[in-house]
């Protein structure tokens, strides 16, 4: 007894049609231009060493706000907030009247070894908020931190409260050591110190390979043999390929502060123990008292919503929301509905503080 | 392309055991479970000739001990994504809709190795044989850097 019915002619001609397929796909990636780094116009703004600060220009009346300053991870590229017009948080931001900003850390070299977790938290993330309240002249901004750079700015946050007047974590790590955190079992094994102390900073392939490791069939074979899917369809194997473009996109990262990362939050959680501090100072979420809104992905493998719900309760704000998007981590930016859905989200709540 | 083949290759392994008369079902477990080994192995294996004096340098011994015991895990990985997919193949359960395209039967392939994938990954034996592998390979590249 067997679920097997597949007829032989027909499995003949679906695997013809497979690999002719493929073939044209491959075809044509050769013709497309996947575009830039971004697809919104914007400016540089402010620079300081490898990390620089963009704003984007308006595409509708402003809504008024404090400006928002948006704060990616140290891993992979920021312009996946706005791969294309179609695939753009920071398009949907941008319509509803937001000023927007974004910090790009750049591609750590090997000069850049030393930097410590305190230069991002303190030096970098603090001259552009700095450079935003001076342009604007408000003592604080809304700050928006994306998966590690949420991590990132729950830090700033908790050491500078007075420069934060409301945050958003998007599919931002706080409790490291749940259950269904598969990159932190792992991790939590890795000997960081040695390995900082041989290779100097991580090459970002590496990092690449664990992220794909999480999933490895759906991530690759799954991925790759459904683009016989869209072979034809130009606009969808643009889209395949500014998408292949952003994951393979990863940098170098900074020895020092990556083996902070590792060893004070992957391996220790300190930031839900305690005993987490940054350039000599305590880091205390409870020093956290502007508005927060968590916004966590129902199917994400990179960030589970367990490592990000601990948020609730964490801090001392007792303005707290939570928002679960049903989808996946990436999806959280490049989805159909996530379009529409998390720039309204966070417009809407920014606009009732 | 090398991910197409594997569908490709799928279709060819199950293909033969189609034919009729063809009962080599161990040589079908064969080559499914090293697809799926192939793919649950990290892509970081350094090129180091036998004739490199690194070859027989402490680390690379490790490194080799190292890959060996991941290995296993991968291999037991591979064995366990591959019963499940013979157990869903040859499910009795009249609700199990027939698979009726290769397309469906690499996506059976795939959810099961992911399954099997996944139960694994998450056992500390998995994540000890994974974290000596990377600490073995940080060892050859140091190994590496001060003969140079």
């Amino acid at each position: 007894m067997t679920r097997l019915a597949i007829d032989p002619s027909g499995a003949a001609a679906e695997m013809g049609e497979f690999c002719q397929r493929m073939a044209r796909a491959v075809r044509q990636f050769g013709e497309i231009d996947a575009g830039r780094e971004g697809c919104s116009p914007r400016a540089e703004v402010y620079r300081q060493d490898k990390t620089v600060l963009w704003r984007y220009e308006p595409s509708s009346p402003d809504a008024g706000l404090p400006p928002i300053v948006i704060c990616y991870a140290l891993v992979n590229r920021p312009y996946m907030m706005d791969l294309q017009p179609d695939r753009s948080l920071i398009r949907g931001l941008l319509a509803r009247g937001l000023d927007v900003y974004l910090i790009d850390w750049g591609y750590p070299d090997e000069g850049d070894s030393y930097l410590a977790f305190d230069d991002y938290v303190n030096r970098y993330l603090g001259s552009c908020i700095d450079h935003v309240r001076s342009t604007h002249g408000v003592e604080s901004v809304n700050l928006l931190g994306v998966c590690q750079g949420g991590t990132m700015s729950l830090c700033h946050a908790a050491l500078h409260p007075e420069r934060v007047r409301n945050l958003v974590a998007m599919v931002t790590p706080v409790d490291f050591h749940t259950d269904e955190n598969l990159l932190s079992k792992w991790v939590r094994k890795v000997d960081v110190d040695r390995m900082i102390d041989v290779l100097g900073n991580v090459p970002g392939e590496l990092l690449n390979a664990t992220f794909l490791a999480l999933m490895p069939l759906k991530l690759t074979v799954q991925k790759y043999a459904g683009i016989a899917d869209i072979a034809g369809d130009r606009e969808a194997l643009a889209n395949f390929l500014r998408m292949e473009r952003w994951i393979h996109d990863s940098p170098d990262q900074a020895g020092t502060a990556f083996r902070q990362f590792i060893r004070w939050f992957f391996q220790e959680n300190r930031l839900v123990r305690g005993g987490l501090e940054i350039g000599g100072r305590r880091v205390d979420p409870r020093r956290i008292t502007c508005p927060l809104l968590n916004i966590y992905a129902t199917q994400d493998h990179l960030v589970p919503p367990s490592a990000s719900r601990p948020l609730a309760g964490l801090t001392g704000s007792c303005d707290y929301t939570a928002f679960e998007f049903d989808g996946g981590h990436i999806g959280v930016y490049v989805s159909k509905t996530a379009q529409d859905l998390l720039p309204r989200t966070i417009a809407q709540w920014l606009e009732k503080r | 392309m090398e991910f197409g083949n594997d569908y490709a290759g799928i279709a060819a392994d199950f293909w033969r055991k189609l034919e009729p008369g063809n009962g080599d079902f161990d040589g079908l477990r064969a080559s499914l479970t090293a697809r799926y080994q192939r793919l649950f192995t990290p892509p970081v294996a350094p090129a180091v000739a036998a004739a490199d004096p690194l070859a027989s340098s402490a680390a690379f011994v490790r490194y080799q001990r190292a890959l060996k015991r991941f290995g296993r895990q991968t291999e037991a990985i591979a064995l366990d994504a591959f019963r499940r997919l013979s157990a869903s193949i040859g499910a009795t359960d009249p609700a199990a809709p027939p698979i009726t395209s290769l397309r469906e039967l690499h996506e059976l392939w795939i959810e099961c190795g992911e399954a099997a994938y996944s139960n694994a990954a998450h056992s500390n034996e998995y994540a000890e044989a994974q974290a000596e592998l990377l600490a073995s390979l940080v060892e050859l590249r140091r190994e590496q850097l001060l003969r140079r």
